[in-house]
């Protein structure tokens, strides 16, 4: 590569910095846009190629799902804080202020980046990453790879069904739960909870992905997802669908963690699905489909996994 | 020293799970003021 990832971060997060200045003094749409395509360099940066120093970093620890459980924790906590930063600074300020926020979070970052950890990755060439270079150099070679190693065959399944659930979630825990209960704060309940027993578990998850492997971090969280989702799928009342969703959550630590161990490609077309759906069916059976196609989706995995396993 | 070098990469290590989580706090914060935004601008 010709650039390296520590620059390209800093390049994509400096770029990102004019996200909250142009889209917080927007006075057309265009200059929305361009303020839009900014951001995409910064969610590039902190994204996928952060996500790539990070791997080429704990790549050559043992406990590296264990790690990850500790991110995806921090993570979870900093989530909830960020949204609720978000409505305070728009309810004391304008809603301009949500992204003078970003503002400063970006600089924060870049600043930490820069005097923390940038001369660590200068000091220390990385010897991982290019072995993993080699074997990516074209894309055909890519999804050689991927269909050659079973890890990476059985994510393919799974992730295409995990990253449904990313973008199905706030779309029908709030349709569900407001007529299940008609109060807006069970959604912010049942999410809390969720967020708090993932920040709690997803370390443990981690150690246990750590001394067994990702596959059996993986068939634990298809025995948590295909039981939660279908205790969704049934729920007419609150607790029913608070234990349903708990034990999605849980399920979620063990997917992130074992996943993070297998690595990363992304699928994006479930918030598409999900709306379309919802005008055909009541959330119950949306949740069915979902519970269906997951149950079908880990199923054929794992069974593809076993065969190029042999 | 290889204790040395493992102390240093927890360190960074450290920085960086700090970084992702300012990362997706950035991420979060204006998570539902955009929209709110978009109608207070355009329309």
């Amino acid at each position: 590569m010709l650039w390296g990832k520590d620059r390209a971060f800093i390049f994509g997060l400096l770029i990102g910095l004019l996200f909250p200045l142009l889209a917080s003094t927007s006075i057309n749409l265009y200059q929305y846009v361009i303020g839009k395509f900014a951001w995409a360099f910064g969610g590039a940066s902190l994204g996928v190629v952060f996500n790539a120093i990070f791997q080429d970093i704990i790549s050559k620890r043992k406990n590296i799902a264990e790690i990850s459980g500790y991110r995806y924790s921090v993570g979870s906590i900093s989530g909830t804080c960020g949204a609720m930063m978000g409505g305070a600074l728009s309810d004391y300020g304008t809603l301009r202020w949500p992204y003078y926020g970003v503002l400063v979070l970006y600089v924060v970052i870049l600043l930490l980046f820069m005097i923390k950890v940038h001369p660590y990755l200068i000091k220390k060439p990385i010897t991982a990453s290019r072995n993993k270079r080699k074997i990516r150099t074209n894309f055909m070679g890519t999804i050689k790879h991927i269909f050659n190693n079973p890890y990476l065959f059985i994510r393919i399944f799974t992730e295409g069904v995990t990253q449904s659930h990313w973008a199905m979630e706030p779309i029908l825990f709030p349709l569900a739960l407001y007529s299940l209960t008609h109060k807006d704060i069970s959604t912010g309940f049942v999410f809390g909870m969720m967020g708090a027993i993932a920040m709690f578990m997803l370390p443990l998850a981690g150690r246990f992905v750590d001394k067994t492997s990702p596959i059996r971090g993986l068939l634990v969280t298809y025995i948590f997802y295909v039981v939660s989702l279908f205790l969704l799928a049934f729920a007419n009342a609150f607790l029913i669908f608070l234990i349903g969703g708990l034990l999605l959550s849980i399920g979620k630590t063990f997917n992130g963690v074992s996943i993070a161990k297998i690595e990363t490609t992304h699928g994006a077309l479930a918030a598409f699905i999900t709306g379309t759906l919802l005008k055909f069916f009541s959330f119950n059976e949306v949740f069915l489909i979902f519970a269906c196609y997951t149950f079908i989706g880990f199923a054929l995995g794992f069974i593809f996994f076993k065969l190029k396993e042999r | 020293m290889a204790h040395r070098v493992l102390r240093r990469d927890t360190k960074v290590i450290i920085y960086l799970i700090l970084i992702s989580g300012l990362g997706v706090m950035a991420g979060s914060v204006c998570y539902g003021e955009k929209i709110e935004h978009l109608f207070s601008v355009f329309l």
